[in-house]
């Protein structure tokens, strides 16, 4: 779609000076619109972990602020997320242009989306054989404090605050808890 | 002794674990991730299965998969929260540094004001001398004139007071008491408190720059960060660590009084431990030992409120004694304690030969900075006067940074940031190992910065709101690593509270704190959002939205990430700018309406009050709560006019009477006051 400022001269024949057209594109417009806004939305979040206002934030951050930004990395995802990050020079912290360049990348292939919830549900499932639709808060420490990708006692007690169902005593009755682990937070 | 209620909770210190990264897919199609799964899992189900090992590997994988799904979801809540937190602690942080830059504008403004509110030249001599910036008095006369503020035999105390008597020589037992009497809520009697501070004060004038502290015969001494009036974390501290005394020394690294509502309790509690040890208990003067901060961080107010006729004297006698604080301390001649930091220039020899006294204002020294000067030049300032200052001012003022280099502090308004290298040069220009400094406030009550070489310790818990941050102290002991001890001073829980209860009330209150700000400055806000809204759709872009604020408010906050707490939008993702005061407004008793330009005013009101309080009570002579109609009229209208608004006396009376709190010629401020408040629309009748 063009604007035409000026009578234009479409067939460009000779004669008086041709008036410029301009150009333009709505559709790229409001797609540099979204690229700027989201420049932005991940400058600041990078920005509330820069202590010394220096464009750098310490790594053990990273994995605070790369999930804040929506992606569900598990821990060794992270890790390669930081070595892409990471300057050698400067293992202890990340810069926002390394930052932001690596970020981009990743929101643009749409990586480390994470699961949907289904799968979640099977993932309780797995762990439920005998499908009584509920784990205890034994089992529960069994498989997250010492497998995979352990909890420490920290998380493992934030866990366990949302994890157990009040009414039911000591267990976890999990298809209800997943509306809770999944918790969107907006934009 | 010490009552029960004061129940200490030894935290332990947060450690952040190590990540590690053992994984198993679930599905094959990431190639980068093939790690081998440790045996784990596999003798975990061999105990209970005796199929053979292939599928014995395989029901394996799918179980640690399955447990490393929840893990992850779970990080990435968790992940969530822990941004909400740190997003709060920066609204704190930034309201609380964007305050102090107005310092002396704020200072400038309110002496102003009492001079053109009272007219009558005695009030006026009365209400400056309570602020007064001109202490030139040194030497016979300086001290001929505190003696006479100091006289607590001008007092007499009624046979009805039924709280602590204190008499020379000061004594233990008297310390036990006052502790028992601020347990209860109990106020000194103005005539002990004199007493105090007259021992107090001769004892202080004998004291050097900087404070020897030996760990030679108590072989420890424990430092004391930021405590800011509350006596709650000085009561767990001697708990947890017990009182002083010769056997157990303390150094208080400045910053008692200020922002807390027991300052003067916790200040005479202090006092008086360091009158009866005076060679195990080292005070250091913090940047709110000063009376410019006083003003706006509430301990003028707490004066007035708690020794009314008293207070002028007091106050007076406080600023005094500030002058006389030790600026510094140091442990056994290779750990520097000082409340704020150092600097490029900081230098020993140099500091020692200062006559502290001078300043008493650290932040606007009276000698340096002419007091009715609007268009004060620095640069008009002697070169070596210039650099005295500085020793002292950051020391009190600076705060350090992760980067090499020294630069003044304009988030602050005085001192400097100094950088690694800074640390580095001063250390070693003086044979010091480490500097212990205090200034900032601390999520876990300490922090490490420089190679470890700098510490800060704050000891005031929950400092910007219950669950915003853990105290700490430090101990020195001789020949050992340091001792760190944190604490949190709360009443109700026992248990440490999870990630998800932390973060809920540290933000709660920090989204209202901002709130408030909206709807205090609602006028111009909309006046700006209304400029990016030609069409009148009542919605502007976030980009815009983002960008008045700012602007309008003078904050730098993460205003995207916190947008979805504070404005609707639209499905667009525009937002509907009116919901910026959705939850809020401000209001008045009367539900007479008001116009646009009244408006104004009163969010001007509601922005200054604690300002206007200060005024109206430093008019008040009498303590009786009211002033004269004239008096309120001049006060109001002076502000109207320092905000840029053209309000006119009617005006100003028209909205009073409207309130109808005109009786006889007289405000009842109190009344007036709290006529201003921002509530929660649903509170609305």
């Amino acid at each position: 779609m063009a604007t035409i400022d000026e009578e234009t001269n479409i067939a460009g024949e000779a004669g008086p000076a041709v008036p410029r057209v301009t150009l333009r594109d709505p559709v790229r417009e409001s797609e540099e619109r979204a690229n700027q806004a989201r420049l932005k939305r991940l400058t600041e979040a990078f920005t509330i972990f820069d202590q010394e206002a220096n464009n750098t934030i310490p790594s053990t951050e990273l994995g605070t602020v790369v999930r804040s930004l929506g992606l569900v990395p598990t821990e060794g995802e992270l890790q390669d997320v930081l070595s892409e990050m990471s300057d050698d020079s400067n293992p202890e912290s990340i810069h926002l242009d390394r930052f932001l360049s690596v970020m981009n990348v990743l929101l643009k292939d749409r990586r480390y989306q994470g699961e949907p919830e289904s799968k979640i549900l099977r993932a309780f499932q797995v762990l439920d054989p005998d499908n009584n639709g509920f784990i205890s808060e034994e089992e529960l420490r069994n498989y997250l404090c010492k497998e995979g990708e352990p909890f420490n006692d920290e998380e493992f007690q934030d866990f366990m605050t949302i994890a157990l169902d009040d009414e039911s005593g000591g267990v976890c009755t999990y298809k209800e808890f997943i509306q809770n682990l999944v918790v969107e937070d907006n934009d | 002794m010490l009552s029960e209620k004061w129940k200490c909770f030894c935290c332990p210190p947060i450690v952040k674990p190590p990540r590690r990264g053992v994984i198993v897919p679930m599905d094959s199609t990431r190639p980068e991730h093939e790690r081998q799964i440790q045996t784990q899992a596999h003798q975990l189900l061999a105990q209970t299965q005796t199929s053979p090992v292939k599928p014995k590997r395989k029901k394996s994988d799918l179980t640690l998969a399955a447990v490393v799904i929840i893990q992850t979801w779970f990080r990435r809540r968790r992940a969530l929260y822990e941004m909400r937190r740190k997003t709060a602690w920066t609204i704190y942080q930034n309201i609380e540094y964007a305050g102090e830059q107005d310092q002396l504008k704020l200072y400038n403004f309110f002496l102003e004001l009492m001079q053109a509110v009272t007219k009558n030249p005695h009030d006026a001599q009365v209400v400056a001398k309570v602020l007064r910036r001109n202490s030139s008095l040194t030497g016979l006369v300086e001290e001929i004139e505190t003696e006479n503020l100091a006289a607590a035999e001008v007092i007499s105390v009624e046979p009805s007071y039924r709280g602590p008597h204190i008499h020379t020589p000061i004594h233990k037992g008297h310390f036990e008491a006052l502790i028992i009497a601020f347990q209860r809520g109990e106020t000194l009697h103005a005539h002990y408190v004199f007493l105090i501070l007259q021992e107090l004060r001769n004892i202080l004038k004998r004291l050097p720059n900087i404070n020897i502290v030996s760990t030679h015969q108590s072989k420890c001494v424990t430092v004391v960060g930021d405590l800011h009036g509350s006596f709650a974390d000085l009561m767990v501290i001697f708990h947890k660590n017990g009182l002083p005394s010769n056997e157990n020394p303390y150094i208080f690294n400045g910053d008692i009084v200020d922002r807390g509502f027991q300052s003067i309790e916790v200040f005479l509690l202090i006092s008086v431990a360091f009158i009866v040890y005076p060679n195990n208990v080292y005070l250091n003067r913090g940047n709110h030992e000063d009376h410019v901060l006083n003003l706006r961080y509430g301990f003028m107010k707490e004066i007035i409120y708690k020794y009314k006729s008293n207070a002028t004297r007091l106050l007076r006698l406080m600023e005094n004694i500030y002058s006389w604080l030790p600026i510094a301390s140091l442990i056994d001649d290779h750990i520097f304690v000082t409340h704020g930091g150092i600097s490029d220039i900081t230098d020993i020899k140099k500091i020692n030969k200062i006559k502290r006294h001078k300043y008493v204002s650290v932040l606007s020294p009276s000698f340096i900075i002419p007091p009715n000067e609007d268009q004060f030049q620095i640069s008009s300032i002697p070169n070596d006067i210039l650099l005295e200052w500085r020793q002292i001012l950051d020391l009190l003022w600076s705060d350090p940074k992760q980067t090499d280099g020294c630069e003044p502090n304009t988030y602050r308004g005085g001192g400097c940031y100094w950088g690694p290298d800074v640390t580095q040069q001063v250390l070693q220009k003086h044979n010091w190992s480490l500097l212990i400094r205090s200034h900032e406030c601390k999520e876990e009550g300490f922090g490490y910065s420089h190679d470890k070489k700098v510490l800060t310790i704050f000891s005031a818990s929950n400092y910007y709101a219950a669950g915003s941050n853990r105290g700490a102290y430090v101990k020195v002991m001789t020949n050992q690593p340091l001792v760190i001890v944190q604490f949190m001073s709360t009443r109700t829980s026992q248990r440490t509270l999870t990630l998800w209860e932390r973060v809920s009330y540290v933000e709660d209150q920090a989204i209202k704190n901002l709130a408030e700000k909206f709807t205090a400055n609602k006028s111009r806000l909309m006046h700006e959002f209304q400029l990016f809204d030609v069409q009148n759709t009542g919605r502007i872009s976030v980009n815009d939205w983002c960008d008045v604020v700012t602007r309008v408010l003078d904050l730098q906050l993460p205003w995207r990430t916190l947008k979805s707490r504070l404005v609707d939008t639209d499905m667009n993702g525009n937002v509907v700018y009116e919901s910026t005061f959705r939850s809020r407004e401000l209001q008045f008793t009367s539900s007479v309406s008001t116009n646009v330009r009244r408006e104004s005013l009163c969010q001007a009101i509601y922005r200054n009050k604690d300002l206007l309080e200060t005024v109206f009570r430093a008019i008040d002579k009498d303590n009786s709560g009211v002033i004269s109609m004239q008096e309120f009229t001049e006060v109001c209208t002076f502000l109207g006019k320092h905000n840029g608004s053209t309000l006119d006396e009617k005006q100003i009376m028209d909205l009073a009477a409207s309130i109808d709190l005109n009786k006889n010629g007289v405000i009842d401020f109190n009344e007036f006051l709290e006529a201003f408040r921002i509530v929660d629309t649903g509170d609305r009748l």
